[in-house]
């Protein structure tokens, strides 16, 4: 079987089937329409409102536009995958950081909220839950690929 | 004469003075990922990176980075940008 994510000259080579492709694709929409901060606090003055809010000012439009640029990058190279395409290595960090996104935004959907969910059963009954597992899946390939690039 | 501005050497205290970065617990993300990222982002060895990464996890937040405030926003917007759920403190 075909690895999804393999180390390749270049980068990291995606090979996605047209399901895969079916199930991702619906992705950086739902995303959008969820929100970056409904999934993640990003406080980072806990104890200092005014602080945060300058924080938040300055940032805000900096975080949108780089979530955006690795939404876009996942839409363009989604496509192209069903033949087996390479992603540069910055490319393949846009994959990792929307994978991680899907999931964290999937996991506040469906409201988890401690350890041990993994564990919980109801893959049958909820969709959602049965696309949080798959798309871990997915994640930990790539993220096994992206680590063995770093030095040791 | 009373001002709303900081004392010259109030401000540069507080630009001078350390902040911690702190990185919290969260359920979903992937522990191997949490270990890639602070690789990436700072350049901890595997196994510091692993270290660092069972510290969040088991006592629920650990200190990854320590400097100046600027760098430490910086490195909190990075780790946001990864989807990790950081914070800073004074040290």
């Amino acid at each position: 079987m075909t690895e999804t994510f393999a180390a390749a000259a270049g980068g990291v080579r995606l090979e996605l089937s047209e399901w895969q492709i079916a199930v991702l694709r619906p992705l950086p929409a739902r995303l959008l329409e969820a929100g970056f901060d409904a999934a993640l606090p990003t406080s980072v003055y806990p104890d200092g409102p005014d602080d945060d809010a300058e924080f938040q000012r300055l940032m805000a439009g900096e975080r949108k536009q780089a979530r955006a640029a690795d939404h876009a990058i996942v839409e363009a190279t989604l496509d192209r995958a069903a033949d087996g395409v390479v992603l540069s290595t910055g490319e393949a960090e846009s994959w990792l950081r929307v994978l991680g996104e899907a999931r964290l935004v999937l996991a506040a959907q469906l409201g988890i909220d401690s350890q041990g969910w993994e564990n919980d059963g109801g893959l049958e009954e909820s969709p959602d839950l049965a696309l949080l597992h798959y798309l871990g899946w997915l994640h930990g390939g790539l993220v096994d690929v992206l680590a063995d690039l770093l030095p040791a | 004469m009373a001002t709303s501005r900081q004392p010259q050497h109030v401000e540069d205290h507080q630009a001078l003075a350390e902040w911690h970065v702190v990185v919290w617990n969260d359920p979903v993300n992937l522990m191997e990922y949490v270990v890639y990222v602070f690789r990436r982002l700072f350049g901890y060895s595997r196994e510091d990176a692993t270290r660092l990464m069972l510290e969040v996890h088991t006592e629920g937040r650990s200190v990854v980075a320590s400097g100046p405030r600027e760098r430490s926003e910086m490195q909190c917007f990075e780790l946001h940008r990864h989807g990790l759920w950081a914070t800073m403190e004074q040290t």
